[in-house]
């Protein structure tokens, strides 16, 4: 009997244990094998969770204040923490301005063999520069440790390394291969994080022969003992425009044309398409998107055909006490909690900021900050760079979850895992309309979204669409918002793993000297295709082509939008017309020229949105060109040639 | 005779501030190289006859001048880069990428091995050895891919 209630006792406490352990809303039982003081514990210990949304957005300070935030919009984390799943043993690189490493929220975490700097060449990656806390935010968002103070990171028992690697003066350059996991500090990366660009108002030169980024990523897979690594990148924040930029210091912003319709002024088009910065191109970079508090894309986030995912990066003002004030509407509302630079004469949160232009919270001295950031240790940050460390922190969950992921299988779960949002956004705010390819463009009344050779105004923007292997994806989120417990799911009860080598194939002959017509549709040819292995990304590599005469063959690509059909009839626009190249400023140092292209050079774009397609067929290439300012003096009628490559899903 | 003179002194005076302003120029852009920057035509030529050298299929020409982290070059489209004539090469056992770069001994400064990437970079002496032992290697070392890393634009936080 005793002993019967003895057995009565333990299954009891075990059942007790195991329900306390669910998560959340979550109906299923799971159980939770970590110990410590905050096992099986979300972030809600945290003094400053209630400002994170992206991990909790029902439970947030911000769901009480709908025009800024929905209550729904998060990465679903807090059931994979309850789990008690915080990325333990999986070693995540921050590369970046450099990272404090003695933060009190951070430091619990670092690995003093996983740091550098990379401008002192010593392994204290500590920033010198007060304003330098931008490294420092995008770790915390990742790794910030769960101990009673200020926020938790997604992954917040993850082992966590930094380098200074961006912003080094006095012709210091990083070694990029160092850091991309050449180095001693570097080598055991599982996952890196960057959140940097480059940023380009002309297009530049494909050139893998000079590119040390592109020769190291290409080698990822040999990381991890051959598993691989993967980098997520930042998508940029160049939606609207471009800051140019000298030393540091702004200089103008390189616009993009407004298109016009019935007396307003519509912003159609990503000004910047994140392939110009030509190692998002590469498989490994897992390029992320940002989306508000609203679930709505980031006002200010880059949109194009290499994006894989989206993750949470809030809007571009944040105001008010904590980021509550104003609407996403007029691009405010809250942006991503985080570790700052300690103190308050440095960092993001620090004396003397204006409540103009930040939250309260980041003001030094000032009541909500002294009640709640008294050290102006945590600040707030936005951008695609705060995007990707959201990211990073769910492919740290997975790896906890199951360390024997390749870096296909990440991207893989992400992209299956991936929630769509916003799934009308393509006919919203008139972006299903036809737009008029003139010199000040206009949109039509039509929606239609046939491209017909000759017409003269063709839509730009295809929102969401369906692909022929049943893949929804958009230029503005890619395959969706990151989902953790979704993907930790995945990952726990993944077996089937994805070869790891990466093959780069060569590219194929595609069209040959095909006209371009400013101002109009023309579709530039058709190639075929062999193979039926499902594809990942496929590529297309333009140059003007060569004259017989010395008559000048320039295209100019700022005009020139890429539209390709897949013989499955799926349509992905690969650039689109009235790009940043395209525009000019009255300013002096705008050297913008529409973008010309030569004969000796390669412009190289690539698309995800046929991902998992059988590619055999004819596809179709069509150049949706508007008409470029005469100003930049565009060769008349010029000629592409295309190439081509398809690079297989494993 | 004074009117004369004065004429003289004029004239020299404005051949004088073309000189100034030309050198000025020219010192200029030999002082204030930005990566990613170009360099106008009349820049360019104001920098005289320059040697060149070839990756693949594209020509750099060198400019006199560096810093810490290498010397600059242009592209054929006039755009400021910088390259310190290291060779990387990938793609192929470390082994036989060492064994392959031993022929280039006399002009290679340093070797790092690079395990974790598979990758090997060897630093020569000038970039024109560079340039050409990577072209050669990209056509004897099969399966090998031969990277000459040049700089034009430094990345930016987003």
């Amino acid at each position: 009997m005793k002993k019967t209630v003895l057995f009565s006792l333990i299954i009891l406490a075990l059942i007790t244990q195991l329900t306390s352990c669910s998560g959340g809303s979550d109906s299923t039982t799971i159980s939770c094998t970590e110990t410590g003081p905050y096992a099986c514990q979300t972030g809600a210990t945290e003094p400053l969770y209630t400002y994170q949304w992206a991990l909790n957005a029902a439970q947030s300070y911000f769901a009480g204040y709908p025009p800024v935030a929905d209550g729904t919009t998060d990465l679903n984390v807090e059931a994979v923490h309850a789990q008690g799943i915080k990325g333990q043993g999986v070693n995540v690189m921050v590369l970046d301005d450099g990272l404090e490493i003695n933060h009190i929220d951070l430091k619990a975490n670092i690995n003093p063999a996983m740091t550098w700097n990379f401008q002192t060449n010593t392994s204290d990656s500590t920033p010198s520069g007060l304003n330098e806390a931008h490294g420092t935010n995008v770790a915390g968002m990742i790794a910030a440790a769960q101990n009673g103070i200020g926020v938790m990171g997604i992954a917040p028992r993850v082992t966590l390394g930094g380098a200074k690697f961006i912003g080094l003066t006095n012709g210091a350059i990083a070694n990029v291969v160092e850091a991309y996991g050449g180095a001693l500090w570097s080598k055991n990366t599982d996952v890196f994080n960057a959140s940097y660009s480059k940023s380009y108002i002309v297009p530049i030169d494909y050139s893998p022969t000079s590119s040390v980024e592109i020769a190291a990523v290409q080698s990822f897979p040999n990381l991890r003992n051959g598993k691989g690594a993967v980098m997520v990148k930042s998508a940029a924040n160049d939606y609207v425009d471009i800051e140019v930029k000298e030393n540091g210091s702004f200089i103008y912003a390189a616009t993009c044309p407004q298109f016009e319709y019935r007396g307003a002024s519509y912003s159609l088009v990503s000004c910047a398409n994140p392939s110009s910065d030509t190692v998002r191109l590469e498989l490994p970079m897992i390029v992320t998107a940002a989306a508000n508090a609203k679930g709505y894309k980031s006002s200010y986030s880059s949109a194009g055909s290499v994006v894989w995912i989206t993750g949470l990066g809030g809007e571009l003002g944040s105001l008010g006490n904590y980021g509550e004030a104003g609407s996403a509407e007029k691009n405010r509302g809250p942006q991503i909690y985080s570790t700052d630079l300690m103190g308050c004469d440095r960092g993001y949160s620090k004396y003397g900021e204006s409540p103009d232009d930040a939250a309260q919270f980041l003001i030094g001295g000032s009541p909500i900050n002294q009640e709640k950031n008294s050290n102006c240790d945590f600040s707030q940050m936005n951008g695609t760079s705060s995007s990707a460390p959201t990211v990073t922190g769910v492919v740290a969950l997975m790896l906890s979850a199951n360390p024997n992921l390749g870096w296909r299988d990440i991207r893989d779960i992400l992209r299956r895992t991936a929630r769509q949002m916003n799934p009308d956004y393509g006919n919203q705010n008139y972006r299903n309309h036809q737009v008029n390819l003139t010199l000040n463009p206009t949109l039509s009344d039509s929606t239609s979204t046939v491209l017909t050779d000759g017409a003269t105004a063709a839509r730009i923007d295809y929102g969401w669409q369906t692909n022929g292997a049943g893949n929804k994806y958009s230029n503005w989120y890619g395959f969706g918002l990151a989902d953790a417990k979704a993907a930790v799911n995945m990952a726990k009860a993944y077996t089937v793993y994805k070869p790891t080598q990466l093959i780069v194939p060569i590219f194929d002959a595609g069209i040959k000297d095909s006209q371009v017509k400013y101002g109009e549709v023309k579709e530039l040819g058709k190639f075929s295709v062999t193979s039926e292995k499902a594809m990942d990304m496929i590529q297309l590599g333009f140059q003007a082509s060569k004259k017989a005469t010395d008559e000048a063959n320039n295209v100019c690509m700022g005009s020139v939008g890429i539209f390709l059909k897949s013989p499955q009839g799926s349509v992905s626009v690969l650039s689109t017309p009235y790009n940043v190249f395209y525009d000019k400023t009255s300013h002096a140092k705008d050297t913008r020229n529409g973008g010309k292209i030569g004969p000796d050079s390669i412009y190289v774009l690539g698309s995800y949105a046929f991902y998992g397609e059988n590619p055999k067929g004819d596809w179709t290439v069509y150049a949706v060109s508007g008409t470029p300012l005469p100003t930049s003096e565009c060769a008349a009628n010029p000629r592409l040639t295309m190439d081509y490559r398809i690079y297989n899903a494993e | 005779m004074i009117k004369g003179l004065n004429i003289v002194y004029k004239t020299l005076i404005v051949i004088a501030a073309l000189i100034g302003l030309g050198l000025s120029g020219l010192t200029y852009a030999q002082s204030n190289y930005e990566l990613g920057t170009t360099l106008t035509p009349a820049q360019i030529s104001a920098l005289g006859p320059l040697k060149s050298f070839t990756v693949g299929t594209t020509t750099f020409r060198i400019l006199a001048a560096g810093n810490r982290s290498g010397t600059y070059v242009i592209n054929d489209q006039g755009k400021i880069g910088i390259c310190n004539g290291e060779v990387l090469i990938s793609g192929v056992p470390t082994d036989q990428a060492k064994r392959a770069l031993s022929a280039y001994q006399a002009s290679i400064v340093s070797t790092t091995v690079y395990d974790s990437l598979k990758m090997v970079s060897a630093k020569f002496s000038n970039l024109q050895e560079a340039a050409n032992a990577r072209n050669e290697l990209a056509t004897t070392l099969v399966g090998a891919t031969l990277t000459m890393p040049i700089t034009f634009n430094l990345p930016k936080v987003n």
